[in-house]
């Protein structure tokens, strides 16, 4: 198992996605904090057009404007990084980059790569699905970590004042985040196995941090509610990871984080135990 | 006799298609064991189960005189190239055998360099393998194949779509494995002549059967030369015959035979006719071809 563990980060390593998905990481950081940098500065450029230039203020509201001069964007007088990684978790963006990431790195393998070159060697081959867990731990960890950088970096480089917030909370978010990220990379990998196709697992990945699950999820509370007898308050939504993807953040209380700690292992031990039984009792193409 | 590999009514079954249908093979230590088929034949699929990629749905095999299926530990034994090797274009030679060794706890750090150098790809250094020939990828495959020094290795078309010197080569990286490190191997091809240049036995297997089981020299007795005579007198010609004690003839036309037998007397036999005063308009002998012969078989 040990030296299946190292390979894979070998592979890893060696695998260009890896680097472009961490380059992506780095942009999402960069444009996020150039995005709320920008933004107040556009709209007192506009408005100062607007009162020069009476007739544009019109043909700009048939555009985007339009809400603007209703709610205009508040100017940040210090920039905060764990702000900034509050949002990129519980915003969804993390899981998209992982989404595209993961189904790259398990499906390399999976389709090419070692698995036939090894599934008939290695006795159990399972082993071969359980040690990807490692690898999907340490990607979707240096995609964290690299957008925190990424915050931290352009935030002193676009603000003047400039924090990095509470870390030790951070830590605490990112640790919890984690766990959903790997339960989440290890339900990837299995949509990837059973579909046998990265690009599977992409859309499967991407259609979750887009909330589709949330409009299945809310058809499954009407219908238990109106057919099962399920009350009124009843949520499906709280078993599934990204409702806890959207729910983590810095200031979420102790009752929230010990649930999401708990979904997030039953989904991993779910999708490894089926990662597990599929590379086990599945012929090798 | 004490076989390296035996199966016993091995079959695989897809829906209600059986790829491979109570297939029983013998394979000997220190062998290299052709099989031939057809594309679709079924050899890929009985590979596949022999190098446990796949799982039988009947029957089973002996391995090292253990239960196949169920023995893995022996299954690190036996290094198989199935279709085209599973290797990272990306990575270099080097690299795609380094990931394999990494996977396998090969301790020796100079496994990857012999092992390049057994298949001849010392001097590819850093290039991507998505560069390689098909040659060379090839060679490559059978390099990931020996990795962990197996004692049987399984090669599913090895030399398809090589050129001739890429056949050559892939031809004497096996032989000379076999030689010098004893390692069996199974090698399916649908290049029967280039099979039958290597191979020391052979499983013939069409439609998921295996139709024969025969040796080199088996094969080549079935496959060697026969006299073809053309004589408006066949009766006749079958009297000397059998006077000379040749009973394996066959009258094929109304004028002409066919003798397998004696081949080397071919003018003892014809002074025979000579003798008899029988007409004599041609005699020939002639090889027939592996191919030929397969076909024959499979009609």
């Amino acid at each position: 198992m040990f030296n299946l563990i190292k390979m894979n980060f070998y592979r890893l390593f060696h695998q260009r996605s890896f680097y472009i998905c961490v380059a992506a990481a780095a942009l999402t950081g960069w444009f996020m904090v150039f995005l709320v940098w920008m933004t107040p500065k556009l709209e007192a450029e506009i408005e100062a057009r607007a009162t020069e230039e009476e007739g544009f203020i019109e043909g700009f509201h048939v555009g985007y404007a339009g809400e603007l001069t209703e709610e205009s964007a508040p100017v940040l007088e210090i920039f905060n990084v764990s702000d900034f990684m509050d949002e990129f978790l519980t915003g969804g963006i993390g899981l998209i980059l992982i989404s595209v990431s993961v189904p790259l790195i398990v499906n390399a393998d999976r389709k090419r790569g070692y698995i036939k070159n090894l599934g008939g060697q290695m006795k159990p081959r399972g082993m071969l699905a359980l040690a990807k867990l490692p690898v999907i731990l340490f990607d979707s960890a240096v995609i964290y970590i690299t957008t925190f950088l990424s915050f931290a970096l352009f935030g002193r480089i676009y603000y003047a004042k400039y924090t990095l917030g509470d870390i030790p909370l951070l830590c605490r978010t990112l640790l919890v985040q984690m766990v959903i990220a790997l339960a989440f990379g290890a339900l990837l990998m299995v949509i990837c196995m059973l579909t046998r196709s990265a690009a599977g697992g992409i859309l499967a990945g991407l259609a979750v941090s887009m909330g589709l699950v949330d409009f299945i999820c809310a058809q499954v509370n009407k219908f238990a509610v109106a057919y099962l007898g399920a009350p009124m308050e009843f949520d499906i939504a709280r078993y599934s990871l990204d409702y806890y993807v959207s729910e983590i953040f810095s200031e979420s209380p102790g009752s929230v984080l010990t649930a999401a700690l708990l979904v997030g292992a039953v989904y991993l031990v779910l999708a490894s135990a089926a990662g597990y039984l599929l590379m086990e009792k599945r012929d090798v193409v | 006799m004490e076989y390296l590999l035996s199966t016993e009514n091995l079959t695989k079954q897809y829906g209600k298609k059986k790829a491979v249908d109570s297939v029983n093979i013998h394979v000997r230590q220190g062998d290299i064991y052709g099989l031939i088929g057809r594309n679709g034949a079924g050899k890929t699929t009985l590979m596949k189960m022999l190098s446990g990629l796949a799982a039988p749905t009947s029957g089973g095999f002996l391995l090292f005189g253990e239960e196949g299926s169920r023995a893995g530990r022996i299954m690190n034994r036996v290094g198989a190239l199935i279709e085209e090797p599973g290797i990272y274009a990306d990575m270099s030679a080097y690299g795609n055998l380094h990931v394999k060794c990494m996977a396998l706890g090969v301790a020796d750090k100079s496994a990857e360099r012999e092992l390049l150098k057994i298949v001849g790809l010392s001097d590819t250094g850093k290039k991507p393998v998505g560069k390689f020939s098909l040659g060379m990828k090839q060679r490559l495959g059978i390099a990931l194949a020996l990795v962990g020094e197996p004692d049987l290795v399984i090669l599913d078309e090895p030399i398809n779509g090589l050129d001739p010197q890429g056949i050559a080569e892939v031809r004497n990286t096996i032989e000379r494995l076999n030689r010098e490190r004893h390692i069996t191997f199974i090698i399916s091809s649908h290049i029967l002549g280039e099979l039958s240049k290597f191979a020391l036995n052979y499983g013939i297997i069409h439609n998921g059967k295996l139709l024969q089981e025969l040796s080199r020299e088996e094969l080549f007795e079935k496959c060697s030369r026969k006299i073809l005579l053309n004589t408006p007198d066949t009766p006749a010609a079958a009297t000397v015959l059998e006077k000379l004690g040749i009973m394996n003839y066959r009258v094929t036309g109304r004028e002409t035979m066919e003798i397998y037998e004696g081949l080397q007397d071919t003018a003892k036999i014809n002074s025979a006719f000579v003798s008899a005063g029988i007409q004599i308009n041609g005699i020939s002998v002639l090889n027939q071809e592996l191919e030929d012969y397969y076909l024959e078989l499979t009609k």
